[in-house]
Protein backbone atom coordinates (compact mmCIF):
# COMPACT_ATOMS: atom_id res chain seq x y z
CA UNK A 1 0.00 0.00 0.00
CA UNK A 2 1.40 3.48 -1.07
CA UNK A 3 2.21 5.71 1.74
CA UNK A 4 -0.24 8.38 2.62
CA UNK A 5 0.61 12.52 2.48
CA UNK A 6 -1.48 15.32 3.53
CA UNK A 7 -1.20 18.87 1.39
CA UNK A 8 -2.19 21.90 3.17
CA UNK A 9 -1.73 24.60 0.56
CA UNK A 10 -4.38 27.27 -0.28
CA UNK A 11 -2.88 27.60 -3.86
CA UNK A 12 -4.99 25.60 -6.19
CA UNK A 13 -1.98 25.22 -8.68
CA UNK A 14 0.49 24.60 -5.93
CA UNK A 15 -1.93 21.75 -4.73
CA UNK A 16 -2.38 20.17 -8.07
CA UNK A 17 1.03 20.54 -8.65
CA UNK A 18 2.27 18.65 -5.80
CA UNK A 19 -0.70 16.12 -6.09
CA UNK A 20 0.67 15.22 -9.53
CA UNK A 21 4.12 14.50 -8.98
CA UNK A 22 4.16 12.93 -5.62
CA UNK A 23 1.69 10.50 -7.36
CA UNK A 24 3.89 10.21 -9.69
CA UNK A 25 6.85 9.45 -6.75
CA UNK A 26 4.05 7.15 -5.77
CA UNK A 27 2.71 8.51 -2.75
CA UNK A 28 -1.16 8.67 -2.25
CA UNK A 29 -1.48 12.12 -1.72
CA UNK A 30 -4.68 13.81 -0.26
CA UNK A 31 -5.07 17.82 -0.40
CA UNK A 32 -7.23 20.64 1.72
CA UNK A 33 -7.10 24.56 0.60
CA UNK A 34 -7.31 25.39 4.26
CA UNK A 35 -5.75 24.83 7.52
CA UNK A 36 -9.14 23.90 9.24
CA UNK A 37 -10.05 21.54 6.35
CA UNK A 38 -6.81 19.73 7.07
CA UNK A 39 -7.03 19.55 10.44
CA UNK A 40 -10.19 17.90 9.92
CA UNK A 41 -9.00 15.70 7.69
CA UNK A 42 -6.33 14.54 9.85
CA UNK A 43 -8.87 13.53 12.75
CA UNK A 44 -10.70 11.20 9.86
CA UNK A 45 -7.64 9.35 8.24
CA UNK A 46 -4.29 8.31 9.30
CA UNK A 47 -1.09 9.86 6.92
CA UNK A 48 2.14 9.57 7.03
CA UNK A 49 3.81 13.07 6.45
CA UNK A 50 1.95 16.37 5.89
CA UNK A 51 3.21 19.24 3.83
CA UNK A 52 2.42 22.55 5.21
CA UNK A 53 2.21 25.70 3.13
CA UNK A 54 2.55 28.83 5.91
CA UNK A 55 0.22 32.25 4.58
CA UNK A 56 -3.03 30.96 4.37
CA UNK A 57 -6.03 32.95 4.67
CA UNK A 58 -7.87 32.48 8.28
CA UNK A 59 -5.60 29.73 10.35
CA UNK A 60 -2.19 30.28 9.30
CA UNK A 61 0.38 27.46 8.91
CA UNK A 62 2.31 28.01 12.32
CA UNK A 63 -0.69 27.63 14.28
CA UNK A 64 -1.62 24.36 12.54
CA UNK A 65 1.45 23.25 13.06
CA UNK A 66 1.30 23.16 17.00
CA UNK A 67 -2.33 21.74 16.84
CA UNK A 68 -1.21 18.97 14.57
CA UNK A 69 2.16 18.45 16.39
CA UNK A 70 -0.06 18.33 19.39
CA UNK A 71 -2.52 15.93 18.43
CA UNK A 72 -0.41 13.65 16.31
CA UNK A 73 2.82 13.01 17.92
CA UNK A 74 5.07 11.76 15.80
CA UNK A 75 3.89 12.44 12.45
CA UNK A 76 6.35 14.63 10.68
CA UNK A 77 5.28 17.68 8.94
CA UNK A 78 7.52 19.40 6.16
CA UNK A 79 6.69 23.45 6.21
CA UNK A 80 7.12 24.71 2.55
CA UNK A 81 6.58 28.01 2.38
CA UNK A 82 7.34 30.56 -0.33
CA UNK A 83 9.42 32.49 2.40
CA UNK A 84 11.97 31.77 4.66
CA UNK A 85 12.16 34.02 7.17
CA UNK A 86 9.77 31.92 9.22
CA UNK A 87 12.93 29.75 9.84
CA UNK A 88 13.70 32.12 12.39
CA UNK A 89 10.19 31.74 14.17
CA UNK A 90 10.60 29.17 17.05
CA UNK A 91 7.00 28.00 16.30
CA UNK A 92 8.61 26.66 13.22
CA UNK A 93 11.36 24.26 14.82
CA UNK A 94 9.09 21.65 15.94
CA UNK A 95 8.45 20.89 12.19
CA UNK A 96 9.96 17.88 10.65
CA UNK A 97 12.11 20.51 7.64
CA UNK A 98 11.31 23.59 6.11
CA UNK A 99 11.63 23.57 2.60
CA UNK A 100 11.39 27.19 0.57
CA UNK A 101 9.38 26.86 -2.39
CA UNK A 102 10.66 26.90 -6.03
CA UNK A 103 10.51 25.17 -9.32
CA UNK A 104 12.65 22.55 -8.43
CA UNK A 105 10.67 19.78 -6.41
CA UNK A 106 13.61 17.97 -5.78
CA UNK A 107 14.45 19.42 -2.19
CA UNK A 108 11.11 18.64 -1.34
CA UNK A 109 10.98 15.09 -2.69
CA UNK A 110 14.20 14.30 -0.93
CA UNK A 111 13.62 15.67 2.54
CA UNK A 112 9.55 13.70 2.24
CA UNK A 113 11.76 10.40 1.41
CA UNK A 114 14.53 11.50 4.49
CA UNK A 115 11.24 11.73 7.05
CA UNK A 116 8.15 9.77 6.17
CA UNK A 117 7.47 7.11 8.35
CA UNK B 1 27.65 40.53 36.29
CA UNK B 2 24.09 40.92 37.29
CA UNK B 3 21.10 39.52 35.84
CA UNK B 4 18.82 42.46 36.43
CA UNK B 5 18.62 43.93 32.61
CA UNK B 6 19.70 40.91 30.78
CA UNK B 7 17.78 39.62 27.98
CA UNK B 8 16.58 36.71 29.95
CA UNK B 9 12.70 35.05 30.39
CA UNK B 10 11.90 32.83 33.56
CA UNK B 11 9.16 30.48 33.86
CA UNK B 12 8.41 28.56 37.06
CA UNK B 13 6.22 25.10 37.14
CA UNK B 14 4.15 25.38 39.44
CA UNK B 15 1.10 22.99 38.41
CA UNK B 16 2.36 19.98 40.35
CA UNK B 17 -0.16 18.32 42.21
CA UNK B 18 1.47 17.23 45.32
CA UNK B 19 -0.23 13.85 45.84
CA UNK B 20 1.34 13.14 49.11
CA UNK B 21 1.08 16.56 50.54
CA UNK B 22 -3.32 15.93 50.85
CA UNK B 23 -5.17 16.78 52.45
CA UNK B 24 -3.11 20.16 52.01
CA UNK B 25 -3.52 19.95 48.48
CA UNK B 26 -7.02 19.22 48.62
CA UNK B 27 -8.08 22.46 47.08
CA UNK B 28 -4.95 23.92 45.85
CA UNK B 29 -1.59 22.78 44.15
CA UNK B 30 1.17 21.82 45.29
CA UNK B 31 2.88 25.58 45.21
CA UNK B 32 -0.33 27.22 46.90
CA UNK B 33 0.35 25.37 49.76
CA UNK B 34 1.01 27.61 53.24
CA UNK B 35 4.35 27.35 54.79
CA UNK B 36 5.77 28.53 57.95
CA UNK B 37 1.82 29.77 58.51
CA UNK B 38 2.81 32.82 56.54
CA UNK B 39 3.93 32.26 52.91
CA UNK B 40 3.48 30.30 50.44
CA UNK B 41 5.82 27.52 48.92
CA UNK B 42 6.00 29.43 45.55
CA UNK B 43 7.12 32.57 47.75
CA UNK B 44 10.68 30.78 48.05
CA UNK B 45 11.45 30.77 44.59
CA UNK B 46 9.54 33.88 43.54
CA UNK B 47 11.42 35.59 46.30
CA UNK B 48 15.25 34.09 45.33
CA UNK B 49 13.99 35.51 41.34
CA UNK B 50 13.06 39.19 42.51
CA UNK B 51 16.12 38.91 44.85
CA UNK B 52 18.55 37.98 41.80
CA UNK B 53 17.07 40.30 39.40
CA UNK B 54 14.83 38.34 37.67
CA UNK B 55 11.79 40.55 36.45
CA UNK B 56 10.00 38.75 33.98
CA UNK B 57 8.62 35.89 35.30
CA UNK B 58 5.91 33.59 34.03
CA UNK B 59 3.93 31.17 36.10
CA UNK B 60 2.89 27.95 34.66
CA UNK B 61 -0.19 27.09 36.56
CA UNK B 62 -2.72 24.01 35.97
CA UNK B 63 -5.22 21.78 37.94
CA UNK B 64 -6.30 23.63 41.05
CA UNK B 65 -4.89 27.09 40.09
CA UNK B 66 -7.53 29.21 41.59
CA UNK B 67 -5.53 29.93 45.02
CA UNK B 68 -2.32 29.75 43.35
CA UNK B 69 -3.52 32.52 40.86
CA UNK B 70 -5.22 34.44 43.33
CA UNK B 71 -2.09 35.10 45.65
CA UNK B 72 -0.22 35.76 42.75
CA UNK B 73 -2.62 38.64 41.88
CA UNK B 74 -2.72 39.80 45.20
CA UNK B 75 1.09 39.49 46.68
CA UNK B 76 2.75 39.52 43.63
CA UNK B 77 1.87 42.27 41.71
CA UNK B 78 4.54 45.16 42.51
CA UNK B 79 6.66 44.69 39.67
CA UNK B 80 6.97 48.04 37.24
CA UNK B 81 4.64 47.42 34.55
CA UNK B 82 6.10 50.23 32.75
CA UNK B 83 8.97 48.83 32.74
CA UNK B 84 8.73 45.40 31.01
CA UNK B 85 8.87 43.59 34.22
CA UNK B 86 6.10 41.29 35.16
CA UNK B 87 5.23 38.15 37.50
CA UNK B 88 2.04 36.47 35.87
CA UNK B 89 0.79 33.39 35.82
CA UNK B 90 -0.19 31.75 33.05
CA UNK B 91 -2.77 29.08 33.16
CA UNK B 92 -2.95 26.11 31.07
CA UNK B 93 -4.98 27.76 28.10
CA UNK B 94 -5.29 24.58 26.33
CA UNK B 95 -4.88 26.75 23.29
CA UNK B 96 -2.93 24.48 20.72
CA UNK B 97 -4.73 21.07 22.12
CA UNK B 98 -7.45 19.86 24.56
CA UNK B 99 -5.42 17.93 27.03
CA UNK B 100 -3.64 19.32 29.92
CA UNK B 101 0.22 19.39 30.14
CA UNK B 102 1.62 15.99 29.38
CA UNK B 103 4.94 16.39 31.03
CA UNK B 104 7.46 19.42 32.50
CA UNK B 105 8.68 19.91 28.59
CA UNK B 106 5.23 20.01 27.19
CA UNK B 107 4.00 22.93 29.74
CA UNK B 108 7.50 24.77 28.17
CA UNK B 109 6.44 23.58 24.58
CA UNK B 110 2.73 24.99 24.64
CA UNK B 111 4.19 28.37 25.70
CA UNK B 112 6.75 28.63 22.90
CA UNK B 113 4.80 31.93 21.73
CA UNK B 114 6.04 33.29 24.82
CA UNK B 115 9.67 32.49 23.88
CA UNK B 116 8.34 34.11 20.28
CA UNK B 117 7.24 37.11 21.95
CA UNK B 118 10.13 38.01 23.78
CA UNK B 119 13.48 36.43 22.56
CA UNK B 120 15.45 35.97 25.45
CA UNK B 121 18.83 34.99 24.74
CA UNK B 122 18.24 32.71 28.39
CA UNK B 123 15.91 30.85 30.04
CA UNK B 124 15.16 29.83 33.36
CA UNK B 125 13.30 26.97 34.25
CA UNK B 126 12.73 26.47 37.96
CA UNK B 127 10.12 24.23 39.93
CA UNK B 128 7.50 26.44 41.81
CA UNK B 129 7.47 23.57 44.69
CA UNK B 130 10.81 23.54 46.78
CA UNK B 131 12.17 25.58 49.63
CA UNK B 132 15.61 26.72 49.10
CA UNK B 133 17.13 30.47 48.41
CA UNK B 134 19.16 30.70 45.74
CA UNK B 135 21.39 33.47 44.21
CA UNK B 136 20.66 33.04 40.38
CA UNK B 137 23.27 35.20 39.58
CA UNK B 138 26.18 32.91 40.90
CA UNK B 139 24.67 30.30 38.22
CA UNK B 140 24.43 32.72 35.42
CA UNK B 141 27.65 34.00 35.42
CA UNK B 142 29.01 30.36 35.55
CA UNK B 143 26.11 29.71 32.77
CA UNK B 144 27.90 32.75 30.28
CA UNK B 145 31.80 31.36 31.35
CA UNK B 146 31.02 28.21 30.63
CA UNK B 147 29.23 28.82 27.33
CA UNK B 148 26.77 25.87 28.12
CA UNK B 149 23.67 24.94 26.28
CA UNK B 150 22.52 24.17 29.47
CA UNK B 151 23.93 24.58 33.10
CA UNK B 152 21.63 22.13 36.08
CA UNK B 153 21.80 23.19 39.72
CA UNK B 154 22.83 20.07 41.39
CA UNK B 155 23.53 19.01 45.01
CA UNK B 156 25.10 15.72 46.76
CA UNK B 157 22.48 13.85 49.34
CA UNK B 158 22.43 10.29 50.32
CA UNK B 159 22.47 7.33 47.61
CA UNK B 160 19.18 6.17 50.13
CA UNK B 161 17.45 9.06 49.21
CA UNK B 162 18.30 10.03 45.32
CA UNK B 163 16.22 7.34 44.55
CA UNK B 164 13.43 9.76 43.95
CA UNK B 165 15.62 12.85 42.05
CA UNK B 166 17.33 12.93 38.75
CA UNK B 167 20.87 11.58 39.24
CA UNK B 168 23.39 12.74 37.00
CA UNK B 169 27.23 12.23 37.22
CA UNK B 170 29.95 14.94 36.23
CA UNK B 171 33.24 15.24 35.11
CA UNK B 172 35.97 16.82 36.86
CA UNK B 173 35.03 20.02 35.02
CA UNK B 174 31.30 19.79 36.44
CA UNK B 175 29.98 18.43 32.87
CA UNK B 176 27.07 15.97 33.17
CA UNK B 177 28.27 12.82 31.96
CA UNK B 178 25.09 10.66 32.84
CA UNK B 179 21.47 11.56 34.00
CA UNK B 180 19.05 8.90 34.82
CA UNK B 181 15.48 9.85 36.54
CA UNK B 182 14.51 7.84 39.39
CA UNK B 183 17.18 5.47 38.96
CA UNK B 184 16.83 2.39 40.92
CA UNK B 185 20.80 1.79 41.64
CA UNK B 186 21.92 5.67 41.71
CA UNK B 187 25.13 6.75 40.85
CA UNK B 188 27.32 7.69 43.56
CA UNK B 189 30.14 10.84 43.20
CA UNK B 190 33.65 9.09 42.79
CA UNK B 191 35.41 9.86 46.20
CA UNK B 192 32.40 10.71 48.34
CA UNK B 193 31.09 7.79 50.05
CA UNK B 194 27.66 7.36 49.37
CA UNK B 195 26.52 10.66 48.04
CA UNK B 196 25.40 11.32 44.40
CA UNK B 197 24.47 14.27 42.73
CA UNK B 198 20.84 15.13 42.27
CA UNK B 199 19.08 17.66 39.73
CA UNK B 200 17.03 20.27 41.85
CA UNK B 201 15.14 21.89 39.05
CA UNK B 202 16.59 24.48 38.58
CA UNK B 203 17.71 24.89 34.84
CA UNK B 204 19.09 27.69 32.71
CA UNK B 205 19.12 27.20 28.90
CA UNK B 206 20.05 28.77 26.29
CA UNK B 207 17.27 29.88 24.62
CA UNK B 208 17.83 28.23 21.00
CA UNK B 209 18.99 25.00 22.64
CA UNK B 210 16.30 24.80 24.50
CA UNK B 211 13.62 25.56 21.48
CA UNK B 212 15.30 23.07 19.60
CA UNK B 213 15.17 20.28 22.10
CA UNK B 214 11.32 20.90 22.64
CA UNK B 215 10.41 20.89 19.34
CA UNK B 216 12.68 17.49 18.96
CA UNK B 217 11.19 15.62 21.81
CA UNK B 218 7.35 17.52 20.62
CA UNK B 219 7.89 15.76 17.38
CA UNK B 220 8.17 12.06 19.56
CA UNK B 221 5.86 9.88 21.32
CA UNK B 222 8.05 10.69 24.46
CA UNK B 223 6.89 11.92 27.92
CA UNK B 224 7.81 15.12 27.01
CA UNK B 225 9.81 15.66 30.55
CA UNK B 226 13.00 17.98 31.19
CA UNK B 227 14.70 14.68 33.17
CA UNK B 228 13.19 11.98 31.94
CA UNK B 229 13.64 13.33 27.87
CA UNK B 230 15.37 16.56 27.55
CA UNK B 231 18.08 16.28 29.66
CA UNK B 232 19.04 12.76 29.08
CA UNK B 233 19.16 13.32 25.18
CA UNK B 234 21.25 16.79 25.15
CA UNK B 235 23.78 14.80 27.03
CA UNK B 236 25.67 13.22 23.82
CA UNK B 237 25.28 16.68 21.25
CA UNK B 238 25.39 19.57 23.70
CA UNK B 239 27.48 20.95 26.70
CA UNK B 240 25.35 20.47 29.60
CA UNK B 241 27.06 21.51 32.39
CA UNK B 242 26.00 20.91 36.76
CA UNK B 243 26.27 23.82 38.70
CA UNK B 244 27.33 23.01 42.73
CA UNK B 245 24.47 24.59 44.90
CA UNK B 246 25.98 23.38 47.94
CA UNK B 247 29.14 26.23 47.05
CA UNK B 248 26.88 29.00 46.34
CA UNK B 249 25.66 31.89 48.79
CA UNK B 250 22.20 29.45 50.29
CA UNK B 251 23.98 26.31 49.31
CA UNK B 252 23.02 25.07 52.91
CA UNK B 253 19.16 24.25 52.35
CA UNK B 254 17.22 22.86 49.50
CA UNK B 255 14.31 20.44 50.34
CA UNK B 256 11.58 19.03 48.15
CA UNK B 257 8.82 19.23 50.49
CA UNK B 258 6.91 16.07 48.88
CA UNK B 259 4.98 14.24 51.64
CA UNK B 260 3.55 15.54 54.61
CA UNK B 261 6.80 14.43 56.78
CA UNK B 262 9.56 16.50 55.10
CA UNK B 263 6.79 19.54 54.68
CA UNK B 264 6.32 19.59 58.84
CA UNK B 265 9.93 19.15 59.11
CA UNK B 266 11.04 21.97 56.31
CA UNK B 267 8.13 24.04 58.72
CA UNK B 268 10.25 23.02 61.62
CA UNK B 269 13.63 23.92 60.19
CA UNK B 270 11.61 27.75 59.11
CA UNK B 271 11.89 27.81 62.86
CA UNK B 272 15.15 26.95 63.75
CA UNK B 273 16.38 29.39 61.09
CA UNK B 274 14.50 32.29 62.70
CA UNK B 275 16.04 31.70 65.84
CA UNK B 276 19.18 31.50 64.49
CA UNK B 277 18.79 34.88 63.17
CA UNK B 278 20.69 34.00 59.73
CA UNK B 279 21.66 37.91 58.67
CA UNK B 280 21.28 36.62 54.86
CA UNK B 281 17.64 37.09 55.59
CA UNK B 282 17.77 40.66 56.05
CA UNK B 283 19.49 41.40 52.51
CA UNK B 284 17.03 38.27 50.99
CA UNK B 285 13.54 39.06 51.96
CA UNK B 286 11.48 36.30 52.00
CA UNK B 287 7.73 37.94 50.30
CA UNK B 288 4.86 37.07 50.38
CA UNK B 289 1.09 38.56 50.26
CA UNK B 290 0.77 41.45 52.72
CA UNK B 291 -2.06 42.47 54.57
CA UNK B 292 -3.17 45.80 56.47
CA UNK B 293 -3.49 43.96 60.21
CA UNK B 294 -3.40 45.11 63.57
CA UNK B 295 -0.18 43.44 66.12
CA UNK B 296 -0.62 40.10 67.59
CA UNK B 297 -2.57 40.43 70.78
CA UNK B 298 -1.11 38.02 73.53
CA UNK B 299 -2.98 38.19 76.91
CA UNK B 300 -3.46 37.41 80.08
CA UNK B 301 -1.40 36.04 83.33
CA UNK B 302 -0.71 32.84 81.85
CA UNK B 303 0.31 33.09 79.03
CA UNK B 304 3.75 31.75 77.84
CA UNK B 305 5.12 31.32 74.34
CA UNK B 306 8.63 30.21 73.62
CA UNK B 307 10.54 29.39 70.01
CA UNK B 308 7.35 30.18 67.99
CA UNK B 309 6.21 32.75 65.52
CA UNK B 310 2.67 34.44 65.61
CA UNK B 311 0.87 36.24 62.94
CA UNK B 312 -0.50 39.46 62.99
CA UNK B 313 -4.14 39.89 64.12
CA UNK B 314 -3.49 37.15 66.17
CA UNK B 315 -5.56 37.17 69.64
CA UNK B 316 -3.95 34.63 72.06
CA UNK B 317 -5.14 34.40 75.70
CA UNK B 318 -3.77 32.69 79.24
CA UNK B 319 -2.26 29.81 76.85
CA UNK B 320 1.29 28.00 76.38
CA UNK B 321 2.55 27.97 72.53
CA UNK B 322 5.45 26.19 72.42
CA UNK B 323 7.87 25.43 69.11
CA UNK B 324 4.56 26.19 66.73
CA UNK B 325 4.13 28.08 63.85
CA UNK B 326 1.25 30.51 64.40
CA UNK B 327 -0.64 32.25 61.26
CA UNK B 328 -2.51 35.89 61.09
CA UNK B 329 -6.28 36.02 62.70
CA UNK B 330 -5.69 33.15 64.42
CA UNK B 331 -7.67 33.24 67.98
CA UNK B 332 -6.88 30.93 70.88
CA UNK B 333 -8.82 30.80 73.71
CA UNK B 334 -7.80 30.55 77.43
CA UNK B 335 -5.83 27.50 79.05
CA UNK B 336 -4.73 26.03 75.83
CA UNK B 337 -1.64 24.03 75.16
CA UNK B 338 0.12 23.99 71.51
CA UNK B 339 3.59 22.48 70.88
CA UNK B 340 5.30 21.58 68.00
CA UNK B 341 2.37 22.89 65.53
CA UNK B 342 1.36 24.54 62.40
CA UNK B 343 -1.77 26.77 62.62
CA UNK B 344 -2.19 28.17 59.75
CA UNK B 345 -4.61 31.38 59.04
CA UNK B 346 -8.01 32.35 60.20
CA UNK B 347 -8.19 29.40 62.25
CA UNK B 348 -10.03 29.41 65.94
CA UNK B 349 -9.16 27.30 68.67
CA UNK B 350 -11.60 26.85 71.57
CA UNK B 351 -10.41 26.92 75.26
CA UNK B 352 -8.32 24.01 77.29
CA UNK B 353 -7.46 22.37 73.81
CA UNK B 354 -4.14 20.34 73.90
CA UNK B 355 -2.97 20.29 70.78
CA UNK B 356 0.71 18.55 69.63
CA UNK B 357 2.35 17.62 66.14
CA UNK B 358 -0.94 19.02 64.45
CA UNK B 359 -0.83 20.52 60.99
CA UNK B 360 -3.78 23.11 61.14
CA UNK B 361 -4.86 24.45 57.71
CA UNK B 362 -6.47 27.84 56.75
CA UNK B 363 -9.22 28.34 58.95
CA UNK B 364 -10.12 25.17 60.59
CA UNK B 365 -12.32 25.92 63.99
CA UNK B 366 -11.49 23.77 66.95
CA UNK B 367 -14.04 23.85 69.83
CA UNK B 368 -13.31 23.69 73.95
CA UNK B 369 -11.76 20.89 75.58
CA UNK B 370 -10.21 19.10 72.36
CA UNK B 371 -6.93 17.48 72.95
CA UNK B 372 -5.45 16.62 69.37
CA UNK B 373 -2.09 14.51 68.60
CA UNK B 374 -1.78 12.63 72.00
CA UNK B 375 -3.15 9.71 71.11
CA UNK B 376 -3.07 8.63 67.38
CA UNK B 377 -5.21 5.66 67.56
CA UNK B 378 -8.08 7.57 69.18
CA UNK B 379 -7.43 10.38 66.35
CA UNK B 380 -7.55 8.52 63.91
CA UNK B 381 -11.71 7.78 64.50
CA UNK B 382 -11.79 11.14 63.29
CA UNK B 383 -9.44 13.02 61.91
CA UNK B 384 -6.61 12.33 59.33
CA UNK B 385 -3.33 11.10 60.38
CA UNK B 386 -0.34 10.66 57.59
CA UNK B 387 3.59 10.39 58.75
CA UNK B 388 2.68 10.37 62.66
CA UNK B 389 1.42 14.22 62.07
CA UNK B 390 -2.18 15.33 62.67
CA UNK B 391 -3.79 17.17 59.87
CA UNK B 392 -7.25 19.22 60.00
CA UNK B 393 -7.58 20.54 56.65
CA UNK B 394 -9.14 23.66 55.65
CA UNK B 395 -12.16 25.11 56.71
CA UNK B 396 -12.41 22.03 58.73
CA UNK B 397 -14.68 21.48 62.29
CA UNK B 398 -13.92 19.43 65.10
Amino acid sequence: MSQKILVIDDHEVMRDLLQEELQESGYDVVTAESCFDGLNILKEQEFKLVILDIRMPGMDGIEALEKIINANRGLPVIIHSAFSHYKENYLTWSAADYIVKSGDLQPLKDSIAQHIR
Amino acid sequence: MNIHGKNILTFVLAGGKGSRLYPLTRDRSKPAVPFAARFRIIDYVLSSCINSGLRHIYVLTQFKSLSLESHLRLGWNFLANELGEFVTAVPAQQRISEAWYSGTADAIFQNLHLLEDHRPEHVFILSGDHIYNMDFNEMYDQHIKSGADLTLSVMPIKKKEAHEFGVLTTDENGSVTSFIEKPQDPSTIPGEGDDCFINMGVYLFKTDSLVRELAADAREKTDHDFGKNIIPNMLSKMKVQSFDFTASKFGDYWKDVGTIRSYYDANMDYLKKVHAQSNKAETWPLRTLGEQLPSAYLGGAEIRVSNSTIGSASRITDSTIKNSLIGRNVTIGEGCDIQDSIVCSGVKIGKNCKIKNTIIDHRAKISDDKTIGYNLEEDKKNLFIADGLVILPKQFEY
